[in-house]
């Protein structure tokens, strides 16, 4: 049992794989068509033009020493030197070029590894528990069930073309460190009696919007693992979200059909595919090393003790140990992977010795004690990690605002300076094992922070009118079959001061530990108010002319701004800054005195309150309404009859302008864009998509609805409703949701008889064009 | 085009969804003018869905109180109307299920004498009674006002129905001449009916009136449509108009008259 076999349907899509690639470079096809191509074969570009990214798939992390050689060997002759450990517990390699695909490719599946299915909307790497076979708290190992599904899922055409990716999950306790519990498929291993399966947990995901698995099944047997997920991989094939990709995965399909309908659907399905037949499977046997005969302990140096300390585990099988390799942002040197490769095929004469894991470390296995002094330079010269305190290496972070166009802060600063703090505090860290301290730069869950002991996520605060960097803290996780939780927001931070916030929070825990079972306990207990109360410490800064450093993200040069942060799918930072204007602005405008002061106050925050959607941070009142005038009065976004009250002293009038802003606020989609905005754009879309020589007056439509909110079916009733007061020949355009609307409503237009002329997509929602009868 | 609110758009939608009926075809529902003729068991059915439907007016003629055992099948009245006039408990159901129709209510039994004044200011006309002599007078007098109607009977488990247009298909008197003599064959009240049935066979005449409205689909003309509910058969027998129709052909009725016995004299 050394990792999975690739099934010869791949080596037959790797021809159709070379014959597009010899069309693509001799320009007969074009990037994009190519694109779906080697998406699927876990090929993506880069940030830099014509340099891609080559994912490789390791079922539950399982690499051999000779493999872990052959994947060093590419990285040094095709790539950037390193191999980097994915969160799936798969490979990648960095900056491939074009003309070395078919190698990469090739050598690869000389090694016995492939890329298929590691990037699109795929069944993606099968993660494991790290500790998989070795734990002691283990009910039995699934690793043997990971390979079968995986080989299975690799084999059928049908894993390589759905709504979204497809993550599945295996944990072989109810500590679930393998993560079923936030996949769209998750096991946990359970007897019932003598006979062997799982718990089953399904929909479960992190992102923008994150959602624990629901537990589906208390007990299915192991036979049944691929004949389920199968099943419900058809079913989210024929009913998942093909036109929205962020809304597209397995936990938006259950919110949208519910809960009761799904089950419905996959109970229906099961007795098909188990009629077709193909869905039994044939487990290998799980690996187990010989016994040993445990000699006797060689003495180690103090450095190597430390070490084992941080580092080394017993295993359930008596005399093997397991070794943790900590990595730095995940990355494994070529020449170090090739050294750590001789060096296990030295020490033990079996290939069950590496796994990857999706905490982006190295765990190496089956090692007996007397493998280890050995092991010790080797690792200890692969990864300066090895000589911290395991809980530094284990920090969590995304890239954050420094390369992704979502981020608002970066995490990677503070993850130094953070480790910088940490490592000359007088702070047992190494009593801190195994506590979860993540950090994302926005609101998505990159960084893992919702499942952290100890989370944040980047948000932008402001003090005295001007911008600082800041993050929401979150505590409280669990995770564990039936206990996982996500944390909770119980404070925020500046930027900062975050580092001395989590000295303070850790001083205080290690205080409190000997009374608790674990971190969430505490929290329980009424630790959060004591986090909140330390977070309230932090929350501030000085004013920016006492001392601007707050107002610099480590390892900035600028000062911190939104400026040409566009509008991501991850606006929250800004609807937060928004929301405290738009709160300002409503306590000023109670006010009844029309003193100058307070009508200063509401111009200033009205003309403030949604320049952040423009990317525009202005700081002082003159910058503020000559950004306010450019942005919102020169655009025609707000009536230009204001344009008198935001210059010279501020009138009563300006109370008007206010509610004007507050209305405007009111259009603003989740896109940060306002109703005006989106007819025009959409106009233009439509201009832009008619067929040359149509676009004349003839062509504007004689009736413009926004049916964007309203449901099937009623979204058609009213169509037909415009329809049947206009006159025939006449263009009516109406905006329609994304989902049901779009694929619905066009249809039963022309169902009707009426010509569907366009349908273009405009942020969430989509636009249509209809020529009545 | 009459110019629909938010709530009767939502309240429509199922009607405006169907490709023939349509706005267009709701605005004609909404703008239509339907007599329903008793309010027992057909005419209980039969109003309440035109009410539904939103039939603009709707008007409904009985001369009777609600009795216990109208209950089985007359589904527009409850067990506490029992002694209340059958006009005023049907006009509450119709307003309570829908406040935007027009209801205009006749308590009074139909003879030769008041049925034309009755029928005049209505575009169709439902026969909900439950006596030859009745129905021969409606039919006499929907010929002779040229106002369309919905023929309908029912007896024990059995049902028919046709769908009438005077001058141009088939009447009742075309296919059954004369009523039978006195006696000859019981009327529901007193040989018993399958409760139900009156359900089946009023929302059959209530789909006719709304296809009729909205010009939707085929209306029975010339077609007796006939079943029988213990065997589930159904059958459709055509029809033609007889040129020597004592009512409807050649020189056809100058005036009404009342059959016997006379209708007036009736329980419901």
């Amino acid at each position: 049992m050394t990792g999975y076999a690739i099934p010869s349907s791949v080596h037959d899509d790797f021809s159709t794989f070379q014959r597009q690639y010899a069309d693509f470079v001799s320009g007969k096809l074009d990037a994009l068509a190519f694109k779906t191509i080697r998406v699927p074969f876990g090929i993506y570009e880069q940030r830099a033009p014509q340099t891609f990214m080559a994912r490789v798939k390791l079922t539950g992390g399982l690499i051999t020493p000779a493999q872990l050689a052959a994947l060093a060997g590419i990285a040094q002759d095709y790539a950037n030197g390193k191999i980097h450990v994915t969160t799936r517990g798969g490979a990648q390699l960095h900056d491939v070029k074009v003309e070395n695909f078919l190698f990469v490719i090739e050598a690869l599946h000389r090694a016995g590894l492939t890329g298929r299915g590691g990037g699109g909307n795929t069944v993606r790497n099968v993660v494991v528990d790290p500790h998989a076979g070795v734990a002691p708290d283990e009910v039995f190992d699934p690793t043997p069930h990971a390979l079968a599904m995986t080989e299975k899922m690799l084999a059928r055409k049908d894993s390589h073309a759905l709504p979204r990716k497809y993550k599945i999950a295996f944990s072989g306790s109810a500590a679930d460190r393998g993560g079923a519990c936030f996949a769209d498929v998750g096991f946990i291993a359970r007897e019932n009696g003598k006979a062997r399966g799982f718990r089953v947990y399904l929909a479960g995901g992190m992102g923008a919007h994150s959602r624990l698995g629901t537990s589906w099944l208390d007990f299915l047997p192991e036979s049944e693992i691929f004949l389920f997920a199968q099943a419900v991989k058809e079913v989210f094939d024929a009913r998942g979200n093909r036109k929205n990709k962020h809304a597209a995965r397995l936990r938006f399909l259950l919110e949208d059909l519910g809960e009761e309908t799904l089950r419905g659907l996959i109970g229906e399905k099961i007795p098909q595919v188990r009629a077709r037949g193909g869905w039994e499977l044939s487990l290998p046997e799980a690996f187990a090393p010989p016994a040993l005969d445990a000699g006797p302990t060689p003495a180690a140096s103090p450095e190597e003790a430390l070490w084992r300390r941080r580092f080394v585990t017993r295993q359930k099988q008596a005399g093997y140990y397991s070794v943790k390799l900590p990595l730095a942002l995940g990355d494994l040197p070529a020449e170090k992977a090739r050294a750590l490769a001789e060096a296990l095929s030295a020490a033990v004469p079996f290939d069950e010795t590496i796994r990857f894991a999706s905490d982006q470390n190295v765990y190496l296995r089956n090692l007996p004690e007397a493998a280890l002094p050995g092991l010790f330079p080797v690792l200890s010269a692969a990864s300066p990690q090895t000589q911290k305190p395991a809980l530094l290496g284990d920090i969590v972070v995304c890239t954050g605002a420094a390369t992704c166009q979502l981020g608002i802060t970066v995490p990677r600063g503070a993850q130094a300076a953070l480790e910088k703090r940490l490592s000359a505090a007088e702070l047992d860290l190494d009593a801190l094992q195994g506590f979860r301290l993540n950090l994302s730069g926005c609101p998505n869950s990159c960084g893992r922070h919702e499942i952290a002991d100890l989370g944040f996520f980047g948000k932008a605060s402001r003090n005295d009118g001007v911008l600082y960097p800041a993050y929401n803290v979150f505590a409280g996780a669990r995770t564990g079959d039936g206990i996982a939780r996500f944390a909770r927001k119980v404070g925020e931070v500046a930027a900062f001061h975050l580092p001395r916030f989590v000295q303070a929070v850790l001083t205080t825990w290690l205080a409190e530990k000997p009374g608790y079972a674990d971190f969430a306990d505490w929290i329980d207990a009424g630790g959060d108010r004591i986090v909140a109360d330390l977070a309230r410490r932090f929350e501030n800064v000085p004013a920016f002319d006492d001392d601007r450093n707050p107002y610099f993200d480590f390892q900035q040069k600028e000062v911190f701004s939104l400026k040409g942060r566009g509008a991501g799918e991850c606006s929250a930072g800004m609807y937060e800054l928004i929301e405290a204007d738009r709160k300002a602005l409503g306590a000023a405008l109670k006010l009844p005195e029309d003193t100058p002061e307070n009508l200063a106050l509401i111009r200033l925050l009205a003309a403030r309150m949604l320049l952040v959607t423009r990317g525009e941070d202005a700081r002082g009142e003159a910058e503020v309404l000559a950004a306010f005038k450019k942005q919102f009065l020169d655009s025609g976004l707000i009536d230009a009859e204001y344009l008198p009250f935001v210059q010279g002293p501020p009138r009563p009038e300006v109370r008007r302008l206010a509610e004007a802003v507050v209305a405007l606020y009111g259009t603003m989609d989740n896109t940060l864009k306002f109703a005006g905005e989106r007819a025009r754009e959409a106009t233009a879309a439509v201009l832009a998509d008619a067929p040359a020589g149509r676009v004349d007056d003839a062509e504007k439509a004689h009736r413009c609805k926004d049916y964007r909110g309203v449901a099937c079916p009623m979204n058609f009733v009213k169509t037909k409703m415009d329809l049947a007061q206009m006159q025939s020949g006449q263009i009516l355009e109406i905006l329609l949701d994304d989902g049901a609307p779009i694929d619905n409503v066009p249809q039963s237009v022309k169902g009707e008889g009426h010509a569907v002329l366009a349908q273009t997509r405009e942020g969430e929602a989509w636009r249509v064009r209809i020529r009545k009868k | 085009m009459r110019d629909f609110s938010e709530e009767e758009l939502e309240r429509y939608s199922r009607h405006i969804l169907l490709a023939d009926v349509g706005v267009e075809g709701q605005d004609k529902i909404c703008a239509a003018r339907v007599l329903v003729v008793g309010a027992g068991g057909l005419g209980s059915p039969v109003a309440y869905y035109l009410a539904a439907a939103g039939v603009g007016t709707i008007g409904i003629v009985d001369g009777d109180v609600v009795d216990l055992s109208n209950l089985q099948r007359q589904i527009l009245h409850g067990t506490a109307e029992v002694g209340v006039p059958k006009v005023e408990s049907a006009r509450r159901k119709m307003a309570a299920l829908n406040p935007g129709v027009q209801i205009e209510t006749w308590q009074t039994m139909l003879c030769a004498e008041n049925i034309l004044d009755i029928v005049a200011p209505y575009d169709f006309v439902i026969d909900g009674t439950d006596n030859f002599a009745a129905k021969f007078l409606i039919n006499d007098a929907c010929v002779l006002a040229k106002k369309p109607y919905s023929h309908g009977g029912i007896l024990r488990f059995d049902g028919q129905t046709m769908t009438v247009k005077p001058g141009e298909s088939a009447c009742y008197a075309c296919v059954f001449h004369e009523p039978p003599p006195a006696g000859a064959v019981p009327a529901c009240s007193s040989a018993g009916v399958l409760g139900a049935v009156a359900g089946m066979l009023g929302t059959i005449q209530a789909a006719e009136a709304l296809k009729f409205i909205t010009g939707a689909g085929t209306p029975l003309f010339d077609t007796l449509l006939s079943f029988n509910a213990k065997t589930m058969d159904f059958r459709k027998t055509k029809l033609k108009r007889n040129p020597r129709c004592r009512v409807c052909g050649g020189e056809g009725i100058a005036r009404l008259r009342d059959y016997q016995p006379p209708v007036c004299d009736l329980k419901g």
